[in-house]
């Protein structure tokens, strides 16, 4: 079975695994993208403490900016330079286990962090969040990931896209920030 | 079936859910900030212009050019408008797509209103808007439709959609417009 087959198949069981994300109006880009059901529930059931509401509803945006096709802005997980330029997509860490990124937002300091791997070109799968405030140090980080990592381990065995040329091997219609 | 995630938008509902208007700002700056960078690519590709040149044509310094080329989170109306003109792009093309009538029956209400004309468009001249597929339309009809509160057209800030017909009319001699040229020299030429 392709990892192709297995995604798919985990979005069709019962009760559903994860979750794809379509696009709700004409696009002349797609990607695809899959977020665990953990994930759908903050998403788009909440409910979420007061201060934290405005940024899971420009999370959704973003979200659905994404699989519409916006032309990405990426990171390459450099160390931050005095400007650190935002960007959608970006390595979640350097250094860390190959094939880990992470969806934040267009903010200089966006209050959510989206995690997850590519499955194959164009299709990424969201595997869990974290509120940047409750990643403070590297042993937060270190510990979001390996959870992640479990997570896609369990949804699929697989391995996730990890070779080619970054960014063109994983996404199109990208621009490298530097 | 595919369940619709975004927020559903109707008159029927009451006050306006908070979530709705953050993701609707959200939705709204990212694609403006798309179509920034969509044309300032495609301008770059073609060796037209550089982020520096663009600094220069706005008098700005070219940091300040690739911090807002890098993020969108800062931006007023009045940096999409200077980046989209110094890229030589009339900002109103942003919204030139905006199809305001969405149905026939828009339309046909719009077209019971002609009594009220009074500069007319010769059918078989329409443009690219959504409302003026049907035949004869005037200009003032239109604004006063969309814009009720105002009687001067001249007042009304104008979109896409319009500015085709004001095209039409200009061309047809009906009303004179003049309209900042909007161009990027050649090098050497001056900025």
């Amino acid at each position: 079975m392709s990892i192709h087959d297995k995604i798919n198949a985990r979005c069709h069981e019962d009760p559903r695994e994860l979750h794809r994300i379509h696009p709700e109006r004409e696009c002349r880009r797609q990607r695809e993208l899959y977020i665990t059901s953990a994930v759908w529930d903050a998403l788009y059931l909440g409910p979420h403490r007061e201060r934290d509401r405005r940024c899971w509803a420009r999370a959704k945006a973003d979200i659905h900016k994404f699989v519409e096709g916006v032309r990405l802005l990426v990171r390459d997980g450099r160390p931050a330079r005095p400007y650190d330029g935002a960007a959608l997509v970006r390595l979640a860490r350097p250094g860390q286990p190959p094939g880990m990124w992470e969806i934040r937002g267009f903010d200089r300091t966006p209050a959510l962090r989206f995690l997850g791997r590519f499955a194959w070109k164009d299709a990424f799968v969201i595997l869990g969040w974290r509120y940047r405030r409750d990643l403070p140090t590297q042993a937060e980080w270190d510990t979001a990931i390996i959870e992640c990592i479990a997570e896609w381990d369990r949804l699929s065995t697989s391995p996730p896209l990890t070779e080619g040329v970054f960014p063109n091997d994983y996404a199109s219609y990208t621009d490298v920030v530097s | 079936m595919t369940m619709r995630l975004t927020p559903t938008l109707s008159l029927e509902d009451g006050r306006v859910h908070d979530e709705t208007l953050w993701f609707y700002r959200r939705a709204l700056r990212l694609d403006l900030y798309e179509f920034v960078l969509e044309n300032f690519h495609r301008l770059e590709a073609t060796r037209q212009l550089t982020k520096r040149k663009l600094a220069d044509r706005l008098g700005k310094n070219p940091s300040q050019i690739t911090r807002w080329l890098a993020e969108p989170g800062n931006w007023t109306l009045n940096t999409v408008s200077d980046l989209l003109v110094g890229m030589a792009i009339d900002p109103r093309d942003a919204i030139a797509q905006v199809e305001y009538f969405e149905d026939d029956t828009a339309h046909a209400a719009i077209q019971a209103e002609g009594s009220q004309k009074q500069v007319s468009v010769a059918k078989g001249q329409s443009g690219s808007g959504g409302f003026d597929q049907g035949g004869s339309e005037s200009f003032e009809t239109v604004v006063r439709s969309r814009h009720p509160e105002s009687t001067n057209p001249e007042s009304v800030k104008l979109t896409g959609p319009d500015r085709s017909l004001l095209a039409q009319l200009n061309r047809s001699g009906s009303r004179p417009i003049v309209e900042p040229h909007l161009a990027i020299p050649e090098a050497g030429a001056g900025a």
